[in-house]
Formats: structure tokens, sequence, C-alpha cells
């Protein structure tokens, strides 16, 4: 396998040609990832619920792998947002089991983007990539060339709080994708938009799967549920009753 | 990160406005002025108490002995020091010099006799033969005492309708009028206030001897018994007087300074600045707590928010200092005004170190793993 340089000598060229030249490189690196599924989520017999309220679900398990893009759907209250916490570790299943393996850097996109309001659309996609030692140039070339998959080069310039909502949640998963986490959580990213935006959400959704991490989707939206590669469905594990 | 992403990262949430610079500069300036102000009013309040108290002649204590003190024991008071004693370290108050001990001026005073002006003929006035140095305990300059002439108190002065250079005409001869000392009727003993005092040189046994002293020492204040002639085989103890005891019998500027209570009210900056550099952090514990989950490490976050609250907590620290020093220097005219700022200096350097001491606590008590939690609550 040859060693991916992820930062390369950037001289001065045209916009098209430097993002092209780093998706190059991105695309590059994704790939000498991509036979390696060192990581997983494993969830054994999982079951939750709130202090003695009812069961949000139980004898629930999956195996989550990098790749896919894995939808966990339901109705609204049905537990969603508690199951990705689970998978994440930032709660403990009432019943049953989740293990991580190979999981160092979590990711969590909400329902509702939260960037910084007065800073711009790049800065939130470089922050990530200074974070991993790259210069300012380097970032910023390489925040274009994922900003581009994520059809956002034209607010690059614009402060977060002049987005509108469908690229403000664009903009959060290009930051989470930035982060090269290995377990990327989206929370129902298309609940707060309009049918028309939420169509483009789900369309970048398709693409970022990404070889080297787990995905994960909770959506109650058929169009997201669709945009998914499997999914887990959570109506199926419930019950006011455990079993 | 590298250094230069540190650096420029910080300086783009402060120039976007994110980390809020101008709202935590003005928040601790306020609170910074309040305090401190606060304290230093109070410390003015003093000064205006112990400049009253000198003013007043509240600080001029006395003996009297007819006949019996000795005038050399008398003047020689003023080059006493005595151990524990503050000296006065101000002299932008008044006229009094500074000197070694709390005895700044001291001179005797000798019943003379009436004096009858031609243009009073009915209404003699008393006389005292004084020695040269009392000059300093009346508030005179050290200049007069080299004149030749007659003391009188402004009081007299005004009813006769005279000033110095001026000639009395008496029944002892012209007296030319070498000074003109200020004896306010504000309580004090008014044996002067319409007399005329004759400085002399004469080594004879004077009547009394009067002494500044400041701060009240009561060690001090025993010194003047010494300047009496001691007469064997008569016991007859001398009684310390005051010039003017309606303002109490004792001042203690020094110890009243250390007890103000205001000095407590100076601790509220420091944690006040703990508290905004608390609070500046964890309102972004959303944004903090992503970082972390992008990857960005505690000790880059650290710098980065350290590097931000030096934007404010720095510039605070020197408006408010700025601030201080016009107050005094405008308001209350204060010449020792650098001396008096300096006052609440370890207070704002307190704060300085404060502010990155509630930056680091905020840091550390965001975690990564609740960032769901921190967004659960700000919905």
């Amino acid at each position: 396998m040859n060693k991916i340089d992820v930062n390369p000598v950037i001289v001065k060229e045209s916009l098209g040609d430097k993002l092209s030249k780093e998706k190059h490189v991105w695309d590059e690196y994704l790939e000498a990832k991509r036979d390696k599924p060192e990581r997983q989520v494993l969830a054994v017999g999982l079951g939750h619920r709130f202090h003695e309220g009812p069961w949000l679900f139980h004898d629930l398990s999956f195996r989550l792998e990098p790749g896919e893009i894995v939808g966990i759907c339901g109705p609204s209250g049905s537990g969603k947002s508690t199951l990705l916490s689970l998978i994440a570790g930032f709660e403990d299943p009432t019943s049953g089991s989740v293990q991580r393996f190979g999981i160092n850097r979590i990711c969590w996109v909400f329902q509702n983007p939260h960037g910084m309001p007065r800073r711009t659309a790049i800065d939130h996609v470089t922050q990530p990539l200074l974070g991993q030692g790259m210069n300012r140039v380097q970032a910023e070339s390489q925040a274009l060339a994922i900003m581009e998959d994520f059809h956002l080069i034209d607010v690059c310039a614009r402060d977060f709080k002049e987005l509108s909502g469908g690229e403000a949640q664009r903009l959060m998963l290009a930051r989470a994708v930035a982060s090269r986490p290995d377990l990327l959580l989206v929370d129902e990213p298309t609940a707060q938009l309009d049918q028309l935006t939420a169509a483009d959400v789900d369309r970048t959704l398709a693409g970022i799967a990404q070889a080297d991490c787990i995905v994960a989707v909770a959506t109650h939206d058929p169009n997201t549920r669709s945009a998914c590669t499997r999914v887990i469905d959570l109506a199926r594990h419930r019950n006011t009753e455990k079993q | 990160m590298k250094v230069d992403s540190i650096l420029s990262e910080a300086w783009r949430d402060i120039s976007s406005g994110t980390n809020r610079t101008i709202l935590w500069l003005l928040t601790f300036l306020f609170v910074a002025i309040g305090t401190l102000g606060l304290d230093l009013s109070t410390i003015f309040a003093l000064q205006s108490q112990a400049k009253t108290w000198v003013t007043s002649g509240a600080a001029i204590n006395l003996v009297q002995s007819e006949g019996k003190i000795n005038p050399t024991s008398c003047m020689s008071l003023s080059r006493t020091t005595i151990s524990g004693a503050h000296k006065q370290t101000s002299t932008s108050q008044s006229k009094i010099p500074v000197g070694k001990g709390p005895i700044s001026a001291s001179g005797a005073l000798q019943t003379g006799p009436s004096i009858i002006l031609t243009a009073m003929p009915s209404s003699p006035l008393d006389s005292f033969n004084v020695t040269p140095s009392l000059a300093s305990v009346l508030q005179l300059t050290a200049s007069v005492e080299s004149k030749t002439g007659v003391w009188i108190s402004s009081q007299l002065a005004q009813t006769l309708h005279v000033r110095p250079g001026d000639t009395l005409e008496t029944d002892h001869g012209p007296m030319s009028i070498a000074a003109v000392f200020s004896w306010q009727q504000d309580g004090r003993d008014q044996r002067i206030a319409y007399a005329i005092l004759n400085p002399s040189a004469s080594q004879e046994p004077f009547d009394e001897c009067w002494a500044t002293i400041v701060p009240s020492n009561a060690k001090a204040s025993e010194l003047l018994t010494a300047t009496a002639i001691s007469t064997p085989g008569t016991l007859n103890p001398l009684q310390i007087k005051q010039i003017n005891n309606s303002l109490g019998r004792t001042f203690n500027g020094w110890e009243q300074y250390q007890k103000r209570a205001s000095k407590y009210i100076t601790i509220v900056l420091p944690f006040a600045a703990l508290l905004i550099g608390f609070i500046s952090v964890r309102i972004r514990r959303i944004e903090i707590a992503d970082d972390l989950h992008c990857g960005i490490s505690r000790s880059n976050l650290w710098a980065i928010n350290a590097l931000e609250a030096l934007s404010w907590s720095l510039p605070a620290v020197l408006f408010s200092s700025a601030a201080l020093f016009l107050m005094v220097r405008t308001v209350r005219n204060q010449s020792d005004a650098m001396q008096l700022c300096s006052v609440e200096l370890p207070a704002l350097l307190a704060a300085l170190v404060l502010s990155q001491v509630g930056i680091v606590m905020a840091l550390v008590s965001i975690k990564a793993d609740h960032l769901f939690r921190y967004f659960k609550e700000r919905r």
C-alpha cells in the first residue's frame, strides 16, 4: 500500500485545480483505509428505559461497521437519540451491552446545527484539520475540498449565522467528516428542515459513508431512511412490557 | 495544533466577537472601579480625617507649668524619634514638615503683658512670648522664623484690617506684623485668637510647651512632661492637654487604614475575575465539547482560551488602573495619585491571575462525553 501524504504541498493554481488535487488526496486516503475494517460497535440484548418508565426498546442486537450508513428509525419518542447516546457510550444501557472496538473519536451531529454564529463556514471545517496539525493554508485547502462534496463552496466565506438551515446542517456534517471520526452519529438531520432543504441534506448524506468510519443516523424521515444503506427499526423492538 | 494556528484561532474568536471580549471587559471594569473605587474613597475619607485632625489643632498637645518649661527642651522635641512610631508619610495635605518621629513641630509659650492698640484703647489684647519654632506648630512657613515682627491670627487681622508687613501702633511701640496664622473657631483653645504672639529667643523658662503629634502617640505625648523643670520636693504631675479635644483624644490614621472594612471588598474583584473567566468558557460548553470530539486537544483549547481571556482581562486591568488614577488625580487632585493607586495593584494583579484560573476550571468541567447532555439542556 502506498504511503498517503495527507499534507500535500500547495502551489498557486486555479481554485478548480486546487480542489481537484485536494479531493484526489482525500479519495486516496479513503481508498487506503477501505480494506481495514478494524473498528466496530457490537450491541447485544440492548434495552433501555428511564427510571421505572416503559421500555423504549429491548432485546436489540446489532453490529455496526465502517463503510455503511446505518439508519436508526422509529417514530418520535421511540428512543432513537437515546440509542445513539448508548452507541457513543454517553449513557449506560438499562440492560444488555454495547461494546466499541477501535473507537477513539466520536462526532455527533445534532438536529439543530450548533455552530459558532460569528465564525465563517470554512472556519468550522478548518478547525478539526488544524487540530490534526496542519497549518492554516493546508487546512483551508482540504476544508474546501470537503465543502465541495457538501455543496458549500458558495457559502464558505459566510458567517454561520447567515447560513440557511440546510446549509448549516450540511456544514455540521462537513465538519464532522473533516474530524475523521471513528464513529459519526447524526441525529435527525432533516427534522428542522423543509422538504426541499431536507432532500438536499439527504442527497449529501448518501455521500458521507467513510471507509474508516462508522456512521449511524437517527431519523423518522422516510426519505432520510432511504439514503441509508441499512436500517435498525426500533418499532420492532418496542413493547410496553419487556418479554 | 501549530502555535500559529492557536494564535490565529484565538484572534478569529476575538475579532469575530465569539468570545464576547467587550462584555467581559466591561463587566470586569464595572466590578473593578466599583470595589476599588470604594476602597479608595475610604482611604480619601481617612486622609480627610487626618487632615482635619491636623488642621483643627487636635494634633497639638500641650503641657502647662507657669515659669517651669525649658524652651530648649521643648524645641528639641521635634527632633526626637520614638521606636515603633509611624512617621507621617504624606506632605501633600498640610504644610507640616515631615519629622523623624511623630512629633513634627514643637514650641514654647509664655504669657506676656497686655498690649493696648492705639486704634482700640478700650480693648487691650493678650500677648505671648513664643519660641520661633512655634511657627511650625501654627503651620506657618519656615521663613517666618527669620522675620522680625509679631504674629497674629487671621481673625484678629480681619478685625484690624491688617496684613503681613503692616505695623500696629501700640502702647509698647510700633509692632510690625511678620505673619498671620489661621486659627479657626472650631472648638480649639481661643487664647491666641485675639492675642499678639511675640517671637523670642529667650532662654528663660516659659509657661507652656506645645507639640504637634501625628499620628497620636501616647509615648510622644508623655515627652511633653519632660520639658518641665523639675523642682525637688514637689509632686505635681503635669496634665497633657489638647488644643482642640472636640475630635476626640486620639486619632491613629495608620491603624484605621490597616483595619478599614473596605479592604475586604477589594477581595471581590479577584473572585469576580475568576467567575467571569469561568462563565466566559462555560457558556461555550457545547462548542468546546464539540471541539474535543473533533480532535482538538484540551491543551490546545486551554491555550486558545487563555489567549482569549487575556484579550479582556489585561486591557481591563490597564483601563481600571488608568481610570482609578485619573479619578484620584482629577477628582480629588491628589499629587500622590500613583502611590494611592498602587494600594489597589495587588487586587488587580490577583484578578488577572484568577481569570486564568477560572478558564482552567471551566475547561476541566467540560467533558466531551457530556456533549449530548449539554445539547439537551440547551433545548
